[in-house]
């Protein structure tokens, strides 16, 4: 590990900061082209029914509309990443309220949504699958009928009909182990869909030149995985498609795969104008990409001083009427239901199942909270039944370095115990017993830091200026304009504020894996360091032959290039970019790449993750009041103590671990995407609630430093984790405070009164 | 979304010139004060006016006054001027309760009570306050003008007695004699911004005098006269507040939606009718909670 540089630690500001404060930042709702059209979607008010005709003549009589295109328009133009089963425009059948059936472009939006007011579609009903249940049923609709024929991702195991993907994890023999057991628990755990609910929506430009390149600025986390799903969805040649990346007001997950880009496109094809398209609040909570539900059932085979045996459980996740992300996403399902603990043996089975919703796609910390609700509520109650401390009963159970996680990766750096101390002492677990009405709660949780390369240039004017060049998205973490800035700035001995960064451009920035998987700091950051030691290789060997010494005698500081051993030998930065004599000063370039972590991999069938590199660890405590005559909860405080391994900017990790925290308890006690007969009863703020002020206390944030092997000094992955925990720690708290289990989220003041009042929630 | 209905916009002068324009247009016009109804309604295709008439530019309508013993509020007061008001603090405070549960800061800065009575969704906080209040609404019109008492002014969910082409020009409320106590209660999802799932308006009285009131669990915010006369002359016992909750099933008629059930509904009038009896008779007493404290 290098040494580490004073930028790091500190709570500098972000280079877009004051853009942001001040209103001058734009963001991707504020982009605009010369000659732009707009575009709206009209979409299935069906749940589930074949299209007998679509008429679109008056919507192309509406003044202004320039294209009406239909599924017959876009016929062989299907997504996504891995299973290849949504068409862009529905052709045939429709599968979700909400579905895209035609997409209009016209001068205005309002005449492009007067057209879409006007198309009038004809349809024949068929049966509604609303729930995993009803998709497993011996009798049930199947939802793709032609699902053999789709192109699917080797990875993938596909025993067909409704189940999208199913996943399986076995270690040990499950069932000689629970003949062991002293006691055996077993429980059922429901999750309703949630939605990233970004402040920002998903929102796009596409202008094609006459070559015929497209060019797309969107409001995007992951630019080159956007190009390769335009590239497989509209069959354009990669490199006929470029994407830019406009500034993100939140992604969370959302931005991640194709959404409104293909639409911009065929329709700018069409027209030959540059075509914007933004979805509403409404487009967004029922047409794209939700947080899979998921019904978890859990048997854990416990010996009588508490020491966990094995677990054996099954995920079902409700994938929607698309695979979108949840391949992938189930698999996260295997790593999370254990737990952070050590076991004797695990059987886990996770399934991504059809219904007739939205298709679900990827939110911080994707397919974990289903699991960790399950699994962590149900360390409570183990806890209690057995006369063990929640706390004491996690503590024995905890996984220590050098143990083994679920599929047999080693884990080093491992930091569960101290994260359990730091939370109990800080809302100080040892006063349990809050007495009537009022409780506490716990949860554990751990997570991966995401591989795959990125990639960066740093560029050395010659009027001295710095310029970090990175395929990394900032999408409003302060991960690049904050934690990166300092990690580069850093290592080149000069202020974040010296330097500016470019982000991100398929063509004119290095590659780089996105901002996903919590992984953008360290791995961009890590590119960076890279990227600066070769600039500084550059930069020495040219001073050191200018100033008459050896390359090793230099050093770079204060924007200056110096012999240590001689006060006079000193050149600035822009004396040894123009040494280069090239008029352009000099470029260092840096990759970094993640080794994947090793791990049992007979132990998986079907998963597209098998190990969390990088792991990070965390607690969360948390203290409430319940109403007992209405069973309102009131969140009178929140601790969270997360494993960071190094902080870099504590401001900005703090505020990842609060966001999270914050993000966990809207999922915890508000958020559920209602349906009702197929259709989405919340598409609004008014129903769909998220917390606000009011409704939280303050986030006591504990940031723990365990630090990692690879992580920029020891940095661990800090974007995800903290969405996890909230929903059993608050659960087991109202379980403290009334004795009565909550098994359903959201935990409602409703759900808790009928709890109260003994019926099962 | 962007507003694709088409319709024309006029922004009057004076509340005679609004009635004039509104009765020349017939029942397609609709009166614009705070919008944050009607913009929202318009933005999601929900109503389809052919003439939008403002009144925000009519000078005075922002009045909050007391005389002979009769306060008024004009047709643009909004909740915060409610929450913020001097005259509400000393004379109704039970008003300023009401509106600090309004929505948020944005809403209730722009939002009028009157429009929210002219709105007249079944949730309105306003309409159980007004209701122990006993308010009268008064109303312009080419004929002239009329007041009708709040008891008569709900018809229905969205509904009123007021026709198109009339304009309210303010509320009075005749302040209550002798020591009195209010307190409105309202149930919701969480702290910040939200409708309400059931509301509940009391009046303590000297005498042992009760108005009760609810909201959001019938087809329009309706006193409870059953309850008040049970209570009418008698302390405020246990006894009496049990006798007074077995009565709230009689009173209100919830449904269940996407918010609650109608059985969590109703039970939560009994729980908010019990607390809210107490807080009334302490306040009128001189030693309730503060108003404003969330007592659900």
């Amino acid at each position: 590990m290098t040494a580490i540089p004073e930028t790091v630690g500190r709570s500098s500001g972000r280079l877009d900061g004051e853009a942001k404060i001040t209103g001058r930042f734009e963001y991707g709702v504020d982009a605009a082209r010369p000659g732009m059209l707009w575009a709206r979607l009209a979409r299935s008010t069906q749940p589930h029914a074949r299209i007998v005709s679509i008429d679109t003549s008056a919507a192309l009589a509406v003044p202004g509309v320039y294209a009406v295109l239909t599924g017959a328009d876009t016929e062989g133009f299907v997504g996504s990443r891995y299973v290849r089963d949504e068409p862009i425009l529905a052709t045939g059948t429709v599968r979700y309220a909400g579905e895209p059936i035609a997409a209009v472009a016209a001068d205005t939006e309002e005449a492009a949504e007067e057209a879409c007011r006007a198309i009038v579609v004809e349809y024949e009903s068929l049966p509604v699958v609303e729930s995993v249940d009803d998709a497993l049923a011996e009798d049930a609709p199947i939802i793709h009928p032609e699902w053999e024929s789709y192109w699917v991702s080797p990875i993938i195991n596909r025993p067909g009909g409704n189940v999208v993907s199913h996943a399986t994890l076995r270690r040990g023999d499950v069932d000689a182990v629970f003949a062991t057991a002293d006691r055996v628990f077993e429980d059922t755990y429901e999750v309703p869909l949630v939605h990233q609910a970004s402040l920002e929506g998903r929102v796009a430009i596409a202008e094609v030149d006459d070559d015929g390149k497209v060019h797309v600025w969107s409001s995007h986390q992951y630019p080159w995985g956007l190009r390769q799903d335009i590239s497989d969805i509209l069959h354009i040649p990669l490199d006929d498609v470029r994407v830019t990346v406009t500034g993100v007001g939140g992604g969370f997950g959302g931005k991640l795969y194709a959404g409104v880009e293909p639409y911009c496109i065929v329709l700018a094809l069409a027209t030959g104008r540059p075509v914007k398209l933004r979805l509403t609040r409404e487009e967004e909570l029922t047409a794209t990409s939700p947080r899979m539900g998921a019904t978890v059932h859990l048997r854990t085979a416990v010996a009588s001083d508490g020491t966990f045996l094995a677990r054996e459980g099954r995920l079902d996740y409700d994938s929607g009427a698309y695979a979108e992300s949840s391949p992938g996403v189930v698999s996260v399902g295997l790593m999370t239901l254990p737990g952070p603990y050590r076991w004797q043996a695990l059987a886990v089975d996770a399934r991504a199942i059809y219904t007739n919703k939205a298709g679900c796609g990827s939110y911080r910390g994707p397919g974990a909270p289903q699991a960790v609700f399950a699994g962590e509520s149900q360390v409570d109650r183990i806890a209690r039944e057995m006369g063990i401390d929640p706390l004491q009963l996690r503590l024995h159970n905890a996984v220590r370095d050098g143990d083994q996680g679920p599929t047999g990766q080693v884990l080093e750096g491992v930091s569960l115990v101290e994260t359990l101390h730091a939370a109990a002492d800080k809302i100080g677990w040892d006063s349990a017993g809050a007495g009537e009405g009022r409780g506490r709660g716990l949860s554990c949780t751990w997570w991966t830091t995401t591989g795959l390369p990125s990639s960066a240039d740093l560029r050395l004017g010659e009027d001295g200026s710095l310029v970090l060049v990175t395929g990394a998205t900032e999408i409003g973490t302060g991960a690049v304009m904050a934690g990166v800035a300092q990690i580069c700035a850093g290592e080149l001995g000069v202020d974040p504020g010296d330097l500016t960064i470019e982000s991100a451009d398929t063509e004119t920035t290095p590659y780089d894996f996105g901002a996903q998987g919590s992984r953008t700091m360290v791995a961009a950051g890590n590119a960076a360091i890279a990227a600066a030691s070769d600039l500084k290789d550059q930069m020495f060997d040219l001073a050191a032959a200018k100033l008459g010494c050896s390359p090793d005698d230099l050093e770079l500081a204060d924007g200056e290039v110096r012999d240590r051993d001689d006060p006079d030998a000193v050149l600035t930065l822009a004396d040894v970019a123009r040494l280069a004599g090239t008029g352009n000063g000099l470029v260092g370039s840096g990759t970094y790449e993640q080794p994947g972590t090793p791990f049992d991999t007979d132990s998986v069938v079907g998963a597209m993750i098998g190990a969390f590199n990088i792991p990070s660890f965390a607690t969360h405590a948390c203290e409430v009041s319940v109403d007992l005559a209405t069973g309102e909860v009131s969140l009178d405080r929140y601790v969270i103590a997360q494993d960071v391994g190094k902080v870099v900017n504590p401001r900005y990790c703090e505020g990842q671990l609060t966001g999270g925290a914050v993000q966990g308890i809207g999922q915890a006690m508000f958020e559920e995407i209602v349906y009702r007969d197929g259709h989405v009863q919340n598409p609004n703020f008014t129903d769909y609630k998220l917390p606000t002020m009011a409704d939280l206390p303050p986030i006591e944030a504990v940031m723990v430093e365990v630090p990692s092997a690879s992580g920029p000094y020891g940095a661990k992955g800090v974007g995800e984790q903290g969405v996890i925990g909230p929903p059993p720690a608050i659960a087991n708290a109202v379980r403290d405070a009334t004795g009565r289990a909550i098994r359903r989220l959201p935990i409602t003041a409703e759900r808790v009164w009928a709890a109260l009042r003994g019926e099962e929630s | 979304m962007a507003i694709a209905h088409e319709f024309a916009y006029h922004r009057a002068a004076s509340l005679h010139e609004a009635v004039e324009v509104l009765t020349r247009a017939g029942p397609g016009a609709w009166v614009l004060a705070g919008g944050t109804d009607l913009v929202p309604w318009l933005r999601d295709d929900a109503v389809h006016p052919e003439l939008v008439v403002d009144i925000k530019g009519v000078p005075g309508l922002s009045d909050i006054t007391v005389e002979d013993r009769v306060l008024r509020l004009g047709p643009l007061v909004t909740f915060t001027e409610l929450i913020e008001s001097k005259l509400i603090e000393d004379h109704l405070p039970l008003l300023a309760e009401m509106a600090e549960t309004v929505a948020s800061h944005g809403v209730r800065n722009r939002a009028s009570i009157v429009g929210n009575i002219c709105s007249a969704v079944p949730s309105c906080d306003s309409g159980p306050a007004l209701l122990v209040l006993e308010a009268d609404i008064e109303m312009l019109s080419a004929e002239g003008t009329r007041s009708v008492p709040i008891t008569g002014w709900f018809t229905g969910p969205r509904a009123t007695v007021r026709r198109p082409e009339e304009v309210v020009t303010g509320i009075t409320i005749p302040l209550p004699e002798g020591e009195h106590g209010g307190v409105y209660l309202k149930l919701q999802r969480y702290e910040g911004e939200d409708l309400s799932q059931a509301g509940v308006a009391i009046l303590a009285l000297e005498g042992n005098r009760y108005r009760v009131a609810f909201g959001a669990v019938g087809p329009v915010p309706s006193r409870a006269p059953s309850i008040e006369a049970h209570l009418e002359g008698i302390d405020l016992t246990a006894e009496a507040i049990a006798g007074a909750k077995a009565l709230v099933g009689d009173e209100i008629s919830p449904i269940t939606d996407m918010r609650a059930t109608k059985e969590y509904r109703a039970r939560m009038c009994e729980v908010m009718l019990g607390r809210g009896l107490e807080a009334a008779v302490s306040r009128r007493d001189g030693t309730g909670p503060a108003y404003g404290t969330r007592l659900v």
